[in-house]
């Protein structure tokens, strides 16, 4: 069976030491972010940053937050299902991978750690799934994973001169993909 | 409040002989020149700008009811997960 990613990549949180000048995936606005912001964003808690690592060498990176999700107005009969406060998500802003390490399935690694970490956000403080601002040509790889778009009025993240797309996995669905046997 | 704005001597000179030339106070021509420099950095100014809104970006998101409704339902009856969504438990 082919691995699903090059062996030996892990995914660890990025560190102060960690070279990101040189990293690239073809899109300006990721790199950008990547080498200007990660860092801080990290250090200052504002998002946690993780980055795949292969020989040493950064090759992928997914930043995320804990978040929220709420409605403008709710309906009565919604009122009866929801609670009436904001329903946390853990939301992957961005994700990205090194031009020359794409369609390696590095990205499905990073995914799944932010699954993973989303399942632990649900065990310990709540979280009913994740949202992924996508990208306009991400879109179509996210609802592979079964990611559905969610028309959102506010809150938007933009990717660039382009707004992204907001798609939303419920937890329910994660825990029944990642559980192990052992788990159950 | 004003607080003083120190620059090395050749850009003091340069200041202090345009000022003479243009007739008009240092701190007149040092506005003014802000100014038009400003004007003509606009573009990077707002990048700079729209890069600190990203920073700032909310993590919270605001969905039409119909959307909450879409939501709510995935929530209490959650997807069988696609094959590569499967594939992801063995990462």
């Amino acid at each position: 069976m082919r691995p699903l990613f090059p062996q030996g990549t892990i995914v660890r949180n990025l560190e102060a030491a960690d070279d990101r000048r040189a990293f690239s995936c073809g899109h300006p606005d990721l790199d950008r972010y990547f080498r200007d912001y990660a860092g801080q964003h990290s250090r200052r808690g504002l998002s946690r940053v993780q980055v795949a690592v292969l020989n040493g060498e950064i090759v992928g990176y997914a930043a995320s937050a804990p978040g929220h999700i709420t409605s403008s107005e709710l309906p009565s009969d919604l009122r009866r299902r929801l609670p009436h406060y904001p329903l946390p998500i853990l939301r992957l802003a961005r994700l990205a991978v090194a031009e020359e390490h794409q369609h390696r399935g590095i990205g499905s690694l990073l995914l799944a750690t932010v699954l993973q970490q989303a399942l632990g956000l649900r065990d310990q403080y709540g979280c009913v799934g994740v949202v992924i601002d996508a990208k306009a040509e991400a879109v179509g790889y996210y609802a592979t994973f079964g990611f559905q778009v969610v028309p959102t009025e506010s809150g938007q993240i933009q990717g660039g001169a382009a707004p992204t797309t907001q798609m939303f996995l419920p937890i329910g669905t994660i825990e029944t993909a990642l559980r192990h046997d052992s788990d159950k | 409040m004003t607080s003083p704005i120190r620059v090395d001597q050749d850009t003091d000179d340069r200041i202090t002989h345009a000022a003479r030339l243009l007739g008009v106070t240092k701190k007149a021509l040092v506005a003014e020149a802000v100014q038009a420099y400003v004007a003509q950095k606009a573009p990077q100014l707002d990048e700079g700008l729209r890069h600190v809104a990203e920073l700032l970006a909310p993590t919270g998101i605001v969905v039409s009811s119909s959307t909450m409704r879409s939501v709510a339902n995935l929530i209490e009856q959650p997807p069988e997960p696609t094959p590569s969504l499967r594939e992801l438990r063995d990462a």
